[in-house]
């Protein structure tokens, strides 16, 4: 998996949960989960699970404290997919 | 110090089974068949009544983004849809979800019976806690579960900055959140309160919202294959209510704050009370006790300043239960009229079924409605009257009147012995 299919795997799971659209529709590696999509920590607990379900690795507390922007989930998946490629690749072909 | 402010009904937003907003309820009552239906899950669930009311189908897109929609359950979404109905009715803009600005002086007050149970198993909560899943259940529980969510839905929408609360009291709580609201207004706490119920349930979560009364044999028996009928207050052959779900919300508002911005108003709510009958005196937490009933009805008329002769309208609880023939009598002794003088008597679940904490509010919407429209709804599915309300028969009149009423009393009772009535007259500049 290359940095602009990881890319693709994460908007396409923070979409649903973003409240400024605007920001989304725009969004790159840059992009800050809680001031520019407007994500709430309840809907933060619901993106990690749904990582969880779409790449078959779960996302741990430690990790999840780190992340503040886009670009920070796709390091993320980048690593996972560096650890555990064929779940992620299987995840990614069968979204 | 200066009289307590009137309060005016300056908008109404409404879904129930068969009716989404006021001409399509106007179309219903006018009519002579309930939009009640037999539905597949409940024959699956095994219940011995498998008749209930759902509403119909709204696009959600009008009322709620797609992150909006999240985490919602069908108690909010009703409540969603006739809250934002009712702010819009009553010439009020919905704001964007990014304006900034605070409305501090409108609050919200909801009822409801069940709140928003229905997620427990859309949820998988019992699978997931008995497997050691609880972090699976993620972080969209509360906010759908907890007794305040549809009021915290609609309020955010909204931008309210006033009290907002959900108040649950049963069968009662459609109809006490209106007397609540009432009260605050009349204390000058806020210039605008949103009140009514929501009740949830859709064909999937009917089952588990509504099994409870299935069990303790309080709905309706032996209408399966005629749901149109099922519903039958009043009538010798009513056997237990029929449960149904949606939401009815009304603006009230102060009658400055209503003049200063040249809103329309649908009638005055001229009164209200709330009580309880200690359940005591052959009141229990399933029985009314009729002195609390009478008691109630007589403060709420007193607070109104209305006399029993000027009520046109007595739009009663009446669930198709054992106690509709005690209502009535209730309502006799609370207007001291002799059975032939009574005003018409009304029983709306005929046609909606019993929407439990949302039923209140629908009652509430269908009596203003006649007296906006001018016309008083038939007695459905009482054709065979309950023998001991023959001296009634002349109130509870079998076709629908092009009379246009002037005074409504509306009164819900509940499970826990609570009660609750509120007061509306026709509006009138010169009142």
């Amino acid at each position: 998996m290359n940095e602009n299919e990881a890319l693709e795997v994460v908007l396409g799971i923070l979409r649903p949960f973003a409240r400024n659209e605007q920001q989304m529709a725009a969004a790159n590696h840059a992009t800050r989960l809680w001031q520019d999509l407007q994500i709430n920590s309840a809907r933060f607990i619901d993106i990690l699970l749904a990582f969880e379900d779409r790449l078959g690795v779960a996302i741990d507390e430690e990790q999840a404290e780190d992340i503040a922007t886009v670009g920070d989930v796709v390091q993320l998946v980048l690593r996972f997919a560096a650890e555990n490629p064929d779940a992620v690749e299987r995840a990614r072909r069968e979204p | 110090m200066s009289a307590p402010p009137r309060v005016v009904v300056t908008g109404l937003g409404f879904l129930c089974p068969g009716a989404h907003g006021l001409p399509e309820l106007e179309a219903l009552l006018r009519g002579e068949r309930a939009p009640l239906r037999r539905w597949e899950s409940l024959r699956a669930a095994g219940f011995a009544c498998q008749v209930g009311g759902l509403p119909p189908e709204v696009e959600l897109e009008a009322y709620l983004r797609t992150d909006q929609r999240y985490a919602t359950n069908s108690h909010m979404r009703y409540a969603v849809i006739a809250g934002l109905d009712c702010w819009r009715d009553a010439g009020l803009e919905v704001p964007a979800w990014d304006a900034p600005l605070v409305d501090w002086e409108s609050g919200l007050v909801l009822g409801t019976g069940s709140g928003g149970m229905e997620t427990l198993t859309t949820l998988d909560y019992e699978a997931k806690l008995k497997s050691g899943q609880v972090r699976r259940l993620g972080g969209a529980v509360i906010e759908q579960t907890m007794m305040s969510a549809a009021s915290a839905k609609l309020a955010g929408l909204l931008g309210l900055g006033g009290r907002i609360t959900t108040l649950s009291s049963a069968c009662t709580s459609g109809t006490e959140a209106i007397a609540e609201a009432y009260f605050q207004l009349r204390a000058g706490r806020a210039r605008r309160m949103l009140a009514g119920g929501t009740e949830g349930a859709t064909e999937a979560t009917a089952p588990y919202v509504w099994a409870g009364f299935d069990a303790m044999r309080v709905l309706a028996r032996g209408w399966n294959d005629e749901p149109a009928r099922a519903s039958r207050p009043l009538s010798a052959s009513a056997s237990g209510f029929v449960p149904s779900a949606g939401a009815g919300l009304l603006l009230l508002e102060t009658l400055d704050s209503a003049r200063a911005r040249g809103a329309r108003i649908y009638a005055e709510l001229c009164g209200a009370h709330v009580n309880s009958g200690g359940q005591r005196q052959g009141g229990s937490i399933t029985a009314p006790n009729p002195h609390g009933v009478v008691r109630c009805v007589r403060s709420a008329l007193r607070d109104a300043a209305i006399a029993p002769a000027e009520i046109d309208l007595v739009n009663g609880h009446f669930t198709a239960t054992a106690f509709d023939v005690a209502e009535v009598q209730s309502w006799r002794e609370a207007l001291e009229l002799a059975p032939e003088q009574m005003p018409r008597l009304q029983a709306t679940k005929a046609y909606l079924g019993h929407g439990l904490g949302a039923s209140g509010a629908w009652e509430a919407i269908a009596s203003l409605l006649q007296l906006q429209r001018g016309f008083v709804h038939r007695a459905l599915n009482c054709e065979d009257l309950h023998p001991a309300l023959a001296p009634f028969a002349r109130s509870l009149g079998s076709e629908c009147e092009a009379n246009p009423p002037r005074v409504a009393v509306k009164a819900g009772f509940g499970f826990g012995d609570v009660n609750a009535c509120v007061v509306f007259r026709a509006w009138s500049e010169h009142e």
